[in-house]
Order: C-alpha cells, then sequence, then structure tokens
C-alpha cells in the first residue's frame, strides 16, 4: 500500500515536470511525442495527469476579460499611477471593446489509446477526440485555433457571438482548414490531413502553397499535404461512427481494417499481405479491441497469434 | 428534560459570547447582517469542530475563528467586486445570463482559494502562464526574473494548487 501510494506520488511529480515543460513555450513536437509515450506507458501516470489537467480546466472555463481583471487585482493597484491613464484609454477604447470577442487562456486536451472524449470549448463549440489525439485550443483575439498534433477531432462549430467574427481555424503539420460555420472531421494520417464535412463548408489551404485553395461543402472529403490537395471524394459518415464508440467496415479489407483497430489498441497488428484480399464488414465496438480481434477469428478463415508484448499477429488458417 | 453535559456548555459557550462576538464583527463589517451570518457561522464551526470542555479562553478561541472567515469574507466581497466590475464592462453581445454569471463568480471563487496562500509573484507567473498563454521566456522579462526562476514558479504553483483542490 504505502508503495503504490510512493508510485503515484512518483507519478504525480513527473506529471508536474511535464506540466512545467509543456507550458514553457519551448517544447517542441519531440518533447509531445515523448510526454505521449509516458502518458501511455503507466495508468498512474494517466491518472497523475488528469489530476493536472482539472486544475488547468478551471481556468478555461471562463472569459478571459472577466477571470484577468478578477483574479490578477492585487497587481492592478500597483498600478495607482497609471489608472488616469488607463480610463482614459478606456473611454477611447470602449466603441472598440464592444465589438471584441471573449478570449480564453489556452488549453492542451489529449487522449490515449482508446480514449474518445467530448470536450465543449467556451464558446459552445463542441470538440470529440479519437484514440491517442493531442490537439491545443487557443482562442485568441482574431482567430479561433485547434492545432492538431496527432489524432483525429470532430468539429461541431457554434457561432461566434461576438460583433467581430472571428475565424474557426484548424492548424494541421501540412495546412490548415478554416471553418465556414459546420460539422467537420479532421484526421492526421502519415505524411497527409484528412477532412471530411458533414455540415456547412470549411476552407483548405495546404502550407506551401497559397495558390491551393479548395472549398469543401457538405458530404465532401479529400486529403492534402503541404504542397497539394487531392481530388474531392464523398465523406461518408460511417467514418465519424468513433464518436459513438463504433467501428463500420463496408466489405473492407482485412489488412486496413486490423491497421484501424491498432489505433485503439496498444500493441502492433501483423497483417501479412496475402490476407488483403480478405474483406470484412460489420460494425464494431472500439472499447474492445480483443473482442473484435476475436470476431475476425471465428468470421474469417485466419488464425490470430497474441505475443506476450501484447502484439498481434494475423496468419491464414481454417 | 436532562440535558447533557455537551449541550449545557455549548449552550453557555453561546449565550455567554455571541452577543459579544456579533458587536465585535459589526463593528468591523459595519453591516449587522453580515456580522449576524458571521457569527452563526463561527459558533458552527466551534461546535463541529472541538469539545467545549476543552477550550480555555474561549474568546480568544472565538476571534482565532471569526478573524479567519471574517478574512476570506473579506477576500470573497472584494473578488465579487472585481467580478462585477469585469461584468458590467463586458461588451453587449457576450453578457451571460444570470445562471452563467452565478457559475463563473462559484469558478473564480474556486480558482481564488486554490490559489490562496501563494506567493504574489508566483501567483501572477502562474496566472500569466495559465490566463495570458505567456511563454516562461515572457513571462521571465514581466517580472524581471530569470526563465529558471519562473520554471519553479510555475512548479511550486501547481503543486499548491493540486494539494488545495485536493
Amino acid at each position: 500500500m504505502a508503495n503504490a501510494d510512493s508510485h503515484s506520488t512518483d507519478a504525480l511529480h513527473m506529471a508536474a515536470d511535464w506540466f512545467v515543460h509543456l507550458n514553457s513555450g519551448s517544447a517542441d513536437s519531440r518533447d509531445w511525442q515523448d510526454f505521449r509515450d509516458w502518458l501511455t506507458s503507466d495508468p498512474t501516470h494517466r491518472r497523475a495527469w488528469q489530476r493536472i489537467q482539472t486544475i488547468q480546466n478551471r481556468f478555461t472555463q471562463l472569459p478571459k476579460a472577466l477571470s484577468k481583471p478578477a483574479l490578477d487585482r492585487e497587481q492592478e493597484n500597483d498600478k495607482a499611477g497609471v489608472g488616469k491613464l488607463l480610463s482614459l484609454l478606456l473611454v477611447v477604447g470602449f466603441a472598440l471593446w464592444f465589438a471584441l470577442p471573449a478570449q480564453f487562456p489556452r488549453t492542451d486536451y489529449v487522449t490515449v489509446k482508446g480514449e474518445i472524449r467530448t470536450v465543449e470549448l467556451a464558446d459552445g463549440t463542441d470538440l470529440t477526440l479519437n484514440t491517442d489525439t493531442n490537439i491545443a485550443v487557443d482562442y485568441g483575439l482574431f482567430k479561433r485555433t485547434i492545432r492538431l498534433r496527432t489524432g483525429e477531432i470532430l468539429i461541431e462549430t457554434a457561432p461566434d457571438t461576438a460583433l467581430f467574427k472571428r475565424d474557426f481555424v484548424v492548424e494541421t503539420p501540412y495546412g490548415r482548414i478554416t471553418a465556414l460555420g459546420t460539422r467537420f472531421n479532421v484526421r492526421l494520417l502519415d505524411g497527409a490531413s484528412h477532412v471530411a464535412v458533414y455540415e456547412g463548408r470549411v476552407a483548405i489551404a495546404p502550407d506551401h502553397r497559397t495558390d491551393q485553395k479548395r472549398i469543401l461543402e457538405t458530404g465532401e472529403s479529400t486529403e492534402f499535404d503541404k504542397q497539394r490537395i487531392q481530388s474531392t471524394s464523398m465523406a461518408s459518415s460511417d467514418a465519424v461512427a468513433w464518436t459513438r464508440g463504433m467501428f463500420i467496415a463496408n466489405d473492407m479489407s482485412l489488412c486496413h481494417f486490423v491497421a484501424e483497430l491498432a489505433r485503439y489498441r496498444d500493441g502492433i497488428i501483423h497483417c501479412p499481405t496475402r490476407l488483403a484480399n480478405m474483406h470484412i464488414s460489420g460494425a464494431f465496438p472500439l472499447k474492445e479491441p480483443e473482442r473484435v480481434l476475436k470476431a475476425i477469428r471465428l468470421s474469417l478463415p485466419v488464425q490470430i497469434e497474441t505475443r506476450a508484448d501484447g502484439s498481434v499477429l494475423l496468419k491464414p488458417g481454417s | 428534560m436532562a440535558k447533557s453535559l455537551t449541550g449545557t456548555t455549548w449552550q453557555a459557550l453561546y449565550n455567554d459570547h455571541h452577543l459579544w462576538l456579533l458587536g465585535w464583527l459589526r463593528q468591523r463589517l459595519g453591516c449587522a447582517w453580515e456580522a449576524a451570518d458571521l457569527t452563526q457561522d463561527t459558533f458552527v464551526r466551534v461546535i463541529s469542530r472541538d469539545d467545549p470542555n476543552q477550550i480555555r479562553e474561549p474568546r480568544a478561541y472565538l476571534l482565532t475563528i471569526a478573524r479567519g472567515l471574517l478574512v476570506n469574507h473579506v477576500r470573497r466581497k472584494d473578488l465579487e467586486r472585481a467580478y462585477l466590475d469585469a461584468l458590467a464592462r463586458l461588451p453587449a453581445s457576450l453578457a451571460p445570463d444570470t445562471e452563467t454569471a452565478a457559475i463563473w463568480l462559484e469558478t473564480l471563487l474556486e480558482i481564488d482559494a486554490m490559489l490562496d496562500g501563494l506567493p504574489a509573484r508566483v501567483r501572477r507567473a502562474f496566472l500569466l502562464s495559465q490566463l495570458d498563454g505567456l511563454t516562461y521566456a515572457q513571462i521571465a522579462v514581466q517580472l524581471d526574473v530569470s526563465v529558471s526562476s519562473v520554471k519553479q514558479y510555475m512548479r511550486k504553483a501547481l503543486m499548491h494548487c493540486l494539494q488545495t483542490a485536493a
């Protein structure tokens, strides 16, 4: 018992170190990767991090325009001399101020493998984070930005209530997607971002080519990297079944299927190419990848070998 | 109609001192209603916490508790006032409904209680990071300290919050 306690205390101290580092402004993608590895390596780490997130979340629950003057008020008293000038500026700036939107502190949200979570942002926008996802939410004066570092999110934007409308932008490593009042899904693939629009429209802009821009309408989807946008295809509603904890396959290649499954489960799943021409259909629970593997074994002529490290090998069988 | 010994003692404690405490609080608050509330709160605190037979100096003891409550009360009022000021200055398009305004105030009080007891500099560094999203380099410039001090402040503030928010 004492051991378990000291273990979780250690985890809390490590989590605090991560918190201090990730908030510094100098953490890079390598650090985030290390953090993710740390987070997933032990459930105790996850619990420790959740405690820290609870603290952080409190700050994001009310607009900065309120929390800032109320909590930082001691500081304001120090500046008595500046007071007069400030109130003068206040009068001048008042008309402008009326048009300004609410700013909220920047926050990071992280899910681990197998976790699916919905967060409601301060302006009413709903974000659903799929497995193994890492985002930063930054509501600034002129822009509402979601930075997708890893994983997948479904976004349902709320209209900006301020008179002065801010853009809603998802930044990915390959380029940005600007929402035009909408519900859409963004997923990071190896080397590209995938976007599907379910309501409204979005504008896509790859990072390195300003001339390459495209508007995606309801029901459309596409992929893009830093250089170019692929041709537009249909957005399948099955593709966002993950928000309800399900995965839907329609005559999907077995290897493609297990690659999707592997996103929700620790450990690699090997699928030899000679199994690629087997196909599978159905609705599967994402929370129980082991049951899904069992279902594969029962419905297809394959054998499934699970190794001690959690990795799985699929083999042809009867 | 036999009263328990404890009951009698509590009664005696209340009878002997509550008017005196009320007077003391009213002088400091300048408001009879608030003073009465805090007087009741003080006695409730005492009853739920201690064995009356152990109290040697009842008035000194009551004052210790009342002072603590008074400080919290005044802090809360200051915070509420600052909040209402900020609320009044909010653009009309952002003005929350009454319920949201009340929830926001509660959240604010929670955050304030969580930060209570931190040195001013540490508190400020933490707020600049968590509310303004400044980098440590920027905070270091604002507070005129080194980046490594900012790191220490951040860790200290976080550990403090984890303790007080538990």
